[in-house]
């Protein structure tokens, strides 16, 4: 009875977790939401680094190739691109919280900077820069630097929210 | 942590991991995936996004009211200004509309196209990483959209379909330097090819390029489009002329467009679906 129940509250937080990145991706899509000067916060990332950061490495690592490949299509990218990058980046967040950082909300937010400067680049260089495009460091610094920020910015609301979840959900023995 | 590297969770990371790498290879070898995935998050997330639009409209509206009346104030007195203008303009109107009704019967121009077939669309999705503005719309291919259908708005064009689901398309605007439109500039009938620039993207402006070197448009010449390559029609209003400069090359001109609309704001567009020109 024990194990059932304990199974049962395990997949509600589950898909607690999967409404809420389905949430953010529906949010991040969506025209005029939270957009400063033409630029969009990305939530996906602080979302999946948030679950990481609570359930640990494994779990984390899942739910941030999940947001990956939510953020594949929300962007039109080459599917796996973002999955590989935030499952990695997920994990490597989560271990670190595990073993050297503490859980707080700036120190969340630093990483989820990190996370979305190295996914954003890494875009940046494979969707633009080997294109030869001119002028793109001036785009660079007016349009990704300031997503990045932003998605820093807004990681404060996603982990109140995973959280909330987290706690809403406890198996007591 | 050491001992994680040993377990089987690990090796399920790990088989995920390979899993993704070859779904990306296979992706970018094919060009795409499957549109599975795709539709189907699509028909879940649609209906929301189409909600979340809307919502997040109004309320970004009623925060603008507030937020812009100096702006709007201006603005006001500016139209007002421009109305002003407008009225004294219109003592010509009917002198100039008579005798371009005589041109248009001349020429054989039609004034309306009855053979465009127009599909009405809402913008539902932008995306944070697309430097052109490019969006997604809530109409496609159920609606009869396809890939590299014309977007424009009644201001004028302002894209191309690039990407068609049952319920939504994506759309890649003019400030992107993938799409080109063949266009002419209306006054001196120079011919060349609108399309995205990085640079000038930021700007929300376009360019003209492959002008001849003795082109005589200046700024202020109307841009339309020349019907070329099949994919928009003709006469349909780009932009206006902001400036002509020699291409780096030193073989062309390319102007600087500014289009009829305010690509990074647009919230409802039509969609061209057939045309005959």
């Amino acid at each position: 009875m024990d194990a059932r129940k304990r199974t049962l509250i395990l997949v509600a937080k589950q898909l607690c977790y999967a409404l809420l990145l389905f949430a953010a991706y529906v949010l991040q899509t969506t025209p005029g939401f939270l957009t400063f000067f033409g630029v969009k916060p990305v939530l996906l990332v602080p979302t999946a680094i948030c679950i990481a950061v609570l359930e640990g490495v494994f779990p984390g690592a899942l739910w941030g190739a999940a947001a990956g490949l939510l953020w594949d299509i929300a962007s039109g990218r080459t599917g796996g691109f973002f999955a590989i990058q935030l499952m990695v980046l997920c994990f490597c967040c989560a271990a670190l919280v595990a073993l050297y950082l503490r859980d707080t909300p700036l120190n969340l937010s630093l990483l989820t900077g990190a996370v979305m400067l190295l996914v954003c680049s890494s875009d940046f260089l494979f969707s633009y820069l080997l294109h030869g495009y001119s002028g793109l460091g001036w785009m660079y610094l007016r349009r990704v630097l300031p997503v990045v920020l932003l998605s820093a910015a807004v990681t404060v609301v996603p982990r109140w929210l995973t959280r909330r979840i987290a706690a809403r959900f406890v198996y007591e023995e | 942590m050491k001992d994680f590297f040993s377990t089987v969770k690990f090796k399920i990371l790990m088989g995920v991991l390979v899993l993704l790498a070859g779904v990306m290879t296979y992706a970018a070898a094919n060009g795409r995936l499957t549109a599975a995935p795709q539709e189907l998050l699509g028909a879940a997330a649609v209906p929301l996004q189409r909600i979340s639009a809307a919502v997040s409209g109004a309320i970004e509206g009623f925060v603008n009211k507030y937020i812009r009346i100096d702006a709007i104030m201006e603005e006001n007195e500016q139209l007002q200004e421009e109305n002003a203008e407008l009225r004294a303009q219109m003592v010509d109107y009917d002198l100039i509309k008579r005798e371009n009704e005589q041109l248009r019967e001349a020429w054989g121009i039609k004034e309306e196209f009855p053979d465009r077939q127009i599909v009405n669309a809402k913008v539902i999705g932008r995306d944070a990483l697309d430097k052109y503005y490019g969006f997604t719309i809530d109409k496609g291919s159920r609606h009869g959209i396809e890939v590299k259908d014309c977007v424009i708005t009644a201001n004028g064009i302002v894209g191309r379909v690039i990407e068609v689901g049952p319920n939504y398309a994506k759309v890649a605007t003019i400030l992107d330097p993938s799409v080109s439109v063949g266009c002419m500039v209306s006054r001196t009938g120079d011919i060349g090819l609108v399309g995205g620039d990085t640079e000038l993207s930021l700007n929300g402006q376009c360019a003209m390029t492959l002008l001849p070197r003795d082109t005589l448009a200046t700024a202020g010449d109307e841009v339309i489009t020349t019907g070329e390559g099949g994919v928009f029609p003709k006469q349909l209003a780009v932009g206006t002329v902001v400036e002509v400069r020699l291409e780096t090359s030193g073989k062309s001109m390319i102007a600087v467009i500014e289009p009829y609309e305010d690509i990074e704001k647009v919230t409802s567009v039509m969609v061209i679906t057939e045309f005959t020109e």
